[in-house]
């Protein structure tokens, strides 16, 4: 028996891919362990190389395992958005096996272990962990697996049995705290607070309430006696004073001015004032947003006959995505030093703010290169808050290419966004950070951005699937060298109508940022040709390493009549011409050439 | 290919921005000679100038210009980088063939779209300016016939602008629908209006779907009027 006891704030709970990607994980979680892990104010380690396993399994041909690991990814997700779990190990760890057993050996001197997983054999090499030559000096490890109802049971050492393991359904003294809850995990209300150990120290904010109706929306008009402008005073909530300087921007709605504090003012026009926008003022500026990306309204400003006029928000830096990033010249001319790593840092940077307001239930509703200022790649702006939807306030406007396809021909101001929704929005700008300003419906024959975003066709190639109509231009090699994560993520995105996380794609940000670092993928923004596979992985994946008949460079080919590399055959006056004459382009000039690129 | 077609042909693939292919139709008849010509040439000047000096405007807008009256009917203009295109110089001379002029630009119109699909570009429905200070010279029927399916068909926004008393509202009330009647052009405030349209060329990007263009109507009355 372990002098220790199992659950205690030292212990540490691991989990395997093998029980994650069980059926019944779910319910094991959110009704057995979660209620455990919070009774002790502890979370449930993912490790990373976990996490890798499972992406590497999603895209697995086997399409059994290809779907239990994409719900199993979507388990960690919940966990890591309910703040339930965290993700533990470097880049690139071992395989979850070895990961394990080394982890056990070095932490079993200073916590309790936990382990879950269905597999027998790691099962026993784990248990046995705790007979070594160190023994007195160990906390303890147990290990349970999933049961086929998703209850947990106990693995035990047991030399009678040929795998030298047993297991049995854990009993009342193994400490499970059981719910008997079947309500989905993602509507708890209220996230729990990071450990402060982990996350910079921040001030929280209650998250918004999460609406299911549009709040009674009262669009009477409000009449306002005096509307300040250039050199006129407004007062704050606080009753402060501040003094209304040069204008700094002009909208639909009304200008913004600078003032003579750190905030700058919005006032509305005449006519365009509704009680509507007041009421959610009110609401948005009733919380304190901790996130000096998000420059949301902090107090409504008052005229001299105390009468609302608009509202005062921090000031926002930098110029607008659309004018810094979203067009070749613009980019190059305002960040010139800029490689591929700084369009993903600055990709990670726009995923985290967004996140942020996500935790809050706020959604931005109106995502596009307009409301985002650029800084540099670690710091940027959102601007245009107060269309954000909170609570039952609908965000009223949007646009293609960002507005999700289901969105079109609904009234966007009394209609409540999903999350999935928006999640589209953020797709679609990741891809266009990857591939400065272009949307990812653009294809030949394509009309305006509305249309291609119903036609819903992405022409990027996929395996050996033949291009969709690519648009010419860099944009085919700048998809070739993303690494096979991103494609494939994009895939599912544009493709298969899913919708992705937020955390997904954070995460896929950091796995690029490493691959980028470790020169795994081109860091060039614009590349100009294909990427090229080296012999090694071209006669892995199947193909020929051959010469190229025009220009001499070795190249892989995977299909007997390509004598000539992908670079020569795109300028070859035969792919040229077929590009030129029919609508469609010449297919085999742009379909993936090599069927594994990543 | 020169080199300059070159450019042309890279900067059409290598911008990403949606475009908005605008057409000038201007009337270049003998009865524009003078103050009308020069002001009309400088509003243009002052079109391309303001559109490049917005960063938006300058990657999405591509404007063509065809004028009729001297030479008869010339495209004088083509598609393409804005910041690329020389001053303009207008001289008056000639008739008002109006018809075949507008059935050009319509015929200009629908080739730059055809780059476009073809290349995989994304673009709006373009617009059509159609000014003029006459009454036209030619048989306008099939002009008219072709601008209004497209304008039902919400394929091309179009504003017909008439200058001075002599222009013939009622030939340009022909191609719009009553609900957006033809405007003319309070003396000749050119500028005013090139200015109008070069904000509103920065307006169509960023509108909600659904909505039309989203006219500054307030601005229309620094330079036109029912």
């Amino acid at each position: 028996m372990n002098m220790y006891p199992l659950w205690s704030q030292n212990t540490r709970v691991f989990i395997d891919t093998c029980s994650l990607m069980e059926d019944i994980s779910e319910t094991f979680i959110w009704q057995h362990l979660v209620p455990t892990l919070r009774q002790y104010g502890i979370h449930l380690i993912v490790a990373k190389a976990v996490v890798d396993e499972l992406n590497r399994n999603a895209v697995s041909t086997n399409a059994a395992k290809a779907r239990r690991s994409e719900k199993a990814k979507d388990v960690v997700t919940g966990l890591i958005d309910a703040n339930e779990a965290n993700i533990f190990g470097e880049e690139r760890d071992s395989f979850p096996d070895n990961l394990f057993l080394g982890i056990f050996t070095q932490l079993r001197l200073k916590y309790r272990l936990i382990l879950i997983t269905q597999d027998r054999k790691l099962a026993k090499d784990i248990l046995s962990l705790n007979h070594s030559s160190a023994v007195n000096r160990i906390h303890g490890i147990d290990v349970f697996r999933i049961g086929n109802l998703g209850d947990p049971m106990r693995w035990k050492l047991d030399p009678n049995s040929p795998d030298g393991v047993t297991y049995h359904l854990a009993s009342s003294t193994d400490g499970f705290a059981s719910v008997n809850s079947t309500s989905p995990p993602r509507s708890r209300s209220k996230p729990r607070t990071r450990p402060k150990s982990r996350t910079r120290p921040k001030p929280r904010t209650n998250p918004f309430n999460l609406s299911q109706r549009t709040t009674q929306l009262d669009e009477t008009q409000v009449s306002v006696k005096l509307i300040p402008s250039q050199g006129d005073t407004v007062k704050d909530k606080e009753g402060n004073s501040l003094h209304l300087g040069t204008e700094i921007g002009r909208g639909g709605e009304g200008l913004v001015y600078a003032t003579d504090s750190k905030l700058v003012c919005k006032i509305y026009q005449r006519d365009r004032l509704k009680r509507l926008t007041l009421d959610k003022l009110e609401l948005m500026t009733s919380r304190t947003i901790h996130n000096p990306s998000i420059c949301w309204p902090v107090s409504l400003a008052y005229n001299s006959r105390a009468e609302s006029v608009g509202y005062l928000m921090p000031k926002a830096q930098g110029k607008e995505l659309q004018r810094t990033v979203f067009v070749k010249p613009l980019l190059q001319k305002t960040f010139p030093h800029w490689t591929r790593s700084h369009l993903v840092e600055l990709t990670a940077t726009i995923l985290d703010a967004v996140a942020y307001l996500h935790s809050l239930n706020v959604l931005i509703g109106d995502i596009n290169a307009r409301n985002i200022l650029v800084q540099d790649e670690s710091s940027v702006f959102f601007v245009d808050c107060d269309s954000y939807q909170v609570e039952g306030f609908p965000c009223p406007v949007g646009m293609p290419p960002y507005l999700a396809p289901e969105l079109y021909g609904k009234k966007l101001s009394s209609t409540l966004r999903t999350k999935e929704a928006e999640l589209f929005s953020i797709a679609t700008l990741v891809f266009m950070l990857l591939h400065p300003g272009k949307p990812p419906y653009s294809h030949q024959g394509g009309e305006d951005p509305l249309s291609n975003v119903q036609k819903q066709r992405f022409p990027y190639p996929r395996g050996d699937q033949k291009n969709q109509g690519i648009p010419e231009g860099p944009w085919r090699f700048m998809f070739s060298h993303l690494p096979r994560y991103m494609k494939d993520a994009f895939h599912q995105v544009f493709s298969d109508a899913m919708r992705l996380p937020i955390t997904e794609w954070q995460e896929l940000m950091r796995r690029y940022k490493s691959d980028l670092k470790k020169g795994h993928v081109s860091d060039d923004p614009f590349p100009t040709e294909f990427k090229q596979l080296n012999q090694q992985q071209v006669e892995e994946a199947g193909g020929h390493w051959r010469s190229c008949v025009a220009c001499g460079k070795d190249f892989g080919a995977f299909k007997d009549k390509h004598t000539m590399c992908r670079n020569c055959f795109q300028q070859h006056p035969y792919s040229a011409k077929k590009r030129h004459t029919s609508k469609k382009v010449d297919t085999n000039s742009s379909e993936e050439w090599h069927p594994s690129s990543s | 290919m020169s080199n300059e077609l070159v450019v042309y042909a890279q900067e059409l693939i290598e911008n990403p921005t949606p475009r908005v292919p605008i057409v000038l139709c201007l009337d270049t008849s003998g009865s524009m000679y003078g103050d009308p010509i020069r002001e009309l040439a400088n509003g243009v000047n002052l079109f391309y100038r303001s559109v490049c000096d917005d960063e938006i405007a300058r990657y999405s807008a591509e404007i063509a210009i065809v004028t009729f009256g001297n030479q008869n009917v010339q495209q004088v203009a083509d598609f393409g980088p804005v910041e690329e295109q020389p001053e303009l110089n207008l001289v008056a001379a000639g008739d008002t063939p109006m018809g075949q002029a507008v059935c050009e630009a319509l015929d200009s119109l629908e080739s730059r779209k055809k780059e476009y699909q073809d290349a995989g570009v994304d673009y709006y429905q373009p617009w059509l300016v159609l000014m003029t200070d006459g009454v036209p010279t030619d048989n306008v029927n099939e002009a008219v016939s072709r601008v209004v399916d497209l304008v039902d068909a919400k394929k091309l926004s179009v504003f017909p602008i008439g200058i001075g008393d002599g222009a013939d509202m009622n030939t340009l009330s022909l191609f719009t629908r009553p609900s957006r009647p033809p405007l003319r052009l309070i003396g000749l405030e050119f500028r005013k209006f090139f200015e109008w349209l070069s904000a509103s060329v920065q307006r169509v990007s960023a509108s909600t779907p659904g909505q039309r263009v989203p006219l500054d109507l307030e601005g229309i009355k620094g330079w036109g009027e029912v």
